[in-house]
């Protein structure tokens, strides 16, 4: 895309929209300053693919990466009077996407009170008696993992996994409590099961163990 | 993490972090939090094979949250 310099920008009334889709980034959002929404239409809808697809890879849940985009350019919309000229345009917003996403992926890492029945249910989970002290340190290795990765979820599927597996909802409740539909949820759980086995296959660290093998059963109903 | 492995490591696993082993990930979004370098190169990567689409839901959402006080 060429990218043209302020100074030579034509000279169209900033809401004829078809003018506007050869100004540059920074000409559009200069034009903006007056609250004209029209050049930052053309904004927006020339780069929300990319600043999607940033807190997509972030986040890598397609809801969450959604609301990212909107806070994104709201932001960019609501500081567009403070914003300086001298700095490129995508830089800048690119830099309060990726933020806001990286805002939510440290959120994920903190436990929330969810996880907290997860560390007390399988921290409490008796030994089998015939598991000696190498057995014992794999299962909790295993399961300090296992809410590693739990936490890192996108945050949907992780409540989904949680209630269906560790607090024995079943699809329905769940649903109700998402407040979104059976099929979402029958979805939710397939796809963290999903997201869940790869990425403890790809660390490594389970082994065949096979204690926390998501087949199927909640955790309660296999104790 | 440096920004030449964080460079590498794009390079060889592309830009969607859940590909990424947990611990490599977590270093990656901590050097993006500081590095303006990061995050372009980030976005370079990210932006490749991106299709067009309609983008008139997302900005009519963002114009009504936008003209909220």
């Amino acid at each position: 895309m060429t990218v043209l310099d302020t100074n030579d920008l034509p000279t169209p009334p900033p809401s004829d929209r078809a003018s506007l889709l050869a100004w540059s980034d920074e000409a559009l959002f200069e034009a903006c300053r007056e609250g004209d929404e029209t050049p930052f239409r053309v904004l927006v809808d020339r780069h929300a693919r990319l600043v999607r697809r940033l807190a997509l890879n972030i986040l890598g849940d397609e809801h969450e990466a959604e609301d990212v985009a909107q806070e994104a350019f709201v932001s960019a919309w609501r500081a567009r009077e403070r914003w300086s000229p001298e700095a490129r345009f995508t830089t800048w917003l690119h830099r309060i996407a990726v933020n806001k996403a990286i805002d939510r992926y440290r959120g994920r890492r903190a436990i929330p009170e969810s996880q907290e029945t997860i560390t007390r249910l399988v921290d409490a989970a008796p030994a089998e008696p015939t598991e000696n002290q190498q057995q014992t340190l794999e299962r909790r290795e295993t399961s300090r993992t296992l809410r590693d990765h739990l936490a890192r979820l996108p945050d949907s599927q992780r409540q989904a996994l949680t209630m269906f597996y560790f607090e024995d909802l079943d699809v329905a409740r769940i649903a109700a409590t998402l407040e979104t539909t059976e099929q979402a949820v029958r979805s939710l759980l397939k796809r963290g099961k999903q997201a869940l086995r790869s990425t403890l296959q790809r660390q490594k660290k389970i082994c065949d163990h096979g204690t926390f093998a998501f087949s199927g059963a909640p955790l309660g109903a296999r104790r | 993490m440096e920004l030449s492995h964080f460079q590498e490591r794009l390079s060889a696993l592309g830009a969607d972090l859940s590909q990424w082993p947990v611990q490599e990930a977590d270093a990656a979004v901590e050097l993006m939090a500081v590095s303006d370098e990061a995050v372009a190169l980030f976005a370079e990567i990210s932006g490749l094979g991106l299709e067009a689409q309609d983008e008139s839901a997302l900005i009519d959402a963002v114009l009504d949250r936008a003209r909220r006080p």
